[in-house]
């Protein structure tokens, strides 16, 4: 692993020297993979993070984010080991307020981003290619899984339906919700590969 | 008195936009540090874009879903995916309905797949011997007992076949065989509660040992779990930490054994916990087992 090439995603990385980014493995955990592991849930969580605020380039402000922390751990900090995410919080605080400093000077609303407008979003009918593509999907997982699913979008009577669905399975609410959700993660990759094909 | 805003509620009002800059800032930290509210996270967004395509939302909130949730390309590939759920779901096939009662065809195919449930355990002790001539392995003649899915059946749901001649010929016990007798009961997680949830297991006399197969289809990100076994009188009659699945058939199943004496008549609640790399153990849908003490003859 090496800022600029190899894992994890160290092209991404673009002004970090190999020993900042050797510095930020070593403070995530004395293993390697571990610490690879690390990063890139960080990373995908500060590009979460990021797009929840309604940037328009969430990685490359999650980046941007990695690399000052990497950068200020070679110069010595350390990550407090009780809580070493809060390092990488304030930082992206840090780089989000930058964002909107800047988007303010340029008078660019940043909620919008670079995207078109939501009106055109709106009322889209999902495709024949991807419904099939999702029908495909949705059969290539275990029965239980398609159900639960399937039963959870139900429209009607929508939330009485998950609770239903909660108490059937002796689970709370959000226990379920993050059950569903990995199902949908699934999903996600599934009907992706289907439409590139 | 004032209320406390729940996780998910904060979450929404973050995702939202609403949440004040210093709680959001606070819930940021949090999101970092904390797997599964990042993963709750993720969830009601998800949640709320299928609410918003299924006009389930104020005007206001729906416009902010749009903007925050749905205008990157990202953020709109998740959308259309709400969407092609939410019809998905609308369909009428092949999506699968989830009566919690099975339509009157269904609940006769599983009457007939108790009872040739039961007809295996009954037949479990020289069933074991037979496995234990293959190495111990699950043989691909046993069918396999699991959990009642609370939904119709559809093609794929694994219901036991019926038996073979083969396996009523060699379910008869064998002479002189000397393996302690073992009864399996086979189970899964991820099946929804209720009143079929509660399996039968008739432990025949002479048996030594029961054995608890549990599939976990869908759990894949687990990796380690803690099984506790509590008998009808609540005292954990088992309690295993860092148990580790096995592959049966082609299923990560956790297999743990109870010895077989003190497993009298009764209902037994069978608690699992899982937990994934880094993260903090997740309780799973609890299990439960009647066992039915066979007689002699």
């Amino acid at each position: 692993m090496r800022p600029g090439g190899g894992t994890p995603r160290g092209e991404r990385i673009q002004g970090l020297t190999t020993e900042s980014f050797d510095a930020l493995l070593a403070q995530l955990a004395p293993d390697r993979e571990r610490a690879g592991e690390l990063y890139e849930t960080i990373r995908h969580k500060l590009v979460r993070l990021f797009e929840w605020r309604g940037c328009a380039s969430p990685e490359d402000l999650a980046d941007e984010t990695i690399n000052r922390v990497a950068r200020r751990l070679a110069e010595g900090i350390e990550l407090r080991s009780n809580d070493p995410y809060g390092y990488f919080c304030g930082v992206a605080h840090l780089v989000y307020k930058e964002v909107l400093r800047r988007a303010a000077r340029e008078h660019r609303a940043i909620e919008s981003g670079d995207w078109p407008p939501p009106s055109s979003l709106a009322d889209d009918e999902p495709s024949d290619e991807r419904l099939e593509c999702l029908r495909r999907c949705l059969q290539q997982l275990p029965a239980d899984q398609r159900d639960l699913v399937l039963r959870y979008h139900q429209g009607e009577n929508n939330i009485r339906n998950r609770q239903a669905l909660a108490d059937q399975m002796g689970i709370p609410m959000n226990a379920l919700r993050i059950r569903v959700h990995r199902v949908r993660r699934k999903l996600e990759s599934c009907v992706h590969s289907c439409l590139s094909r | 008195m004032r209320h406390e805003p729940t996780d998910d509620e904060l979450l929404r009002s973050y995702l939202l936009g609403t949440l004040p800059e210093r709680e959001a800032d606070h819930l940021e930290g949090r999101l970092l540090a904390e797997d599964e509210l990042f993963e709750l996270s993720e969830a009601i967004e998800a949640d709320l874009l299928a609410a918003c395509d299924r006009g389930e939302l104020a005007p206001e909130e729906r416009e902010r879903v749009l903007r925050r949730l749905a205008s990157s390309p990202q953020g709109r590939e998740r959308l259309a995916l709400a969407r092609s759920l939410n019809a998905a779901a609308k369909a009428p096939a092949p999506v699968v309905a989830f009566p919690r009662r099975a339509p009157a065809h269904s609940r006769r195919t599983f009457q007939w797949a108790a009872l040739a449930a039961c007809l295996l355990m009954t037949a479990g002790l020289s069933w074991y011997a037979l496995e234990r001539q293959h190495g111990g392995e699950s043989s691909p003649l046993i069918a396999r007992e699991r959990e009642a899915p609370a939904s119709a059946i559809t093609s794929d749901v694994l219901v036991p076949p019926p038996p073979s001649p083969q396996i009523a010929q060699e379910s008869h016990p064998s002479a002189g065989a000397p393996k302690p007798a073992k009864v399996v009961c086979q189970l899964a997680l991820m099946t929804l509660r209720g009143a079929e949830s509660t399996k039968r297991l008739t432990v025949p006399p002479g048996t030594e040992v029961v054995e608890l197969q549990i599939g976990l289809e869908g759990m894949e990100d687990l990796a380690s779990f803690h099984v506790a076994v509590r008998n009808p009188t609540g005292e954990i009659l088992l309690d295993k930490r860092g148990v580790e699945p096995k592959t049966m058939d082609g299923v990560r199943t956790l297999v743990v054994e109870l010895p077989a004496v003190r497993l009298p008549a009764g209902r037994y609640e069978i608690e699992t916990q899982g937990t994934a790399p880094g993260s903090d153990p997740e309780a799973l849908s609890p299990l439960s087992i009647e066992v039915v003490r066979g007689s002699k003859g």
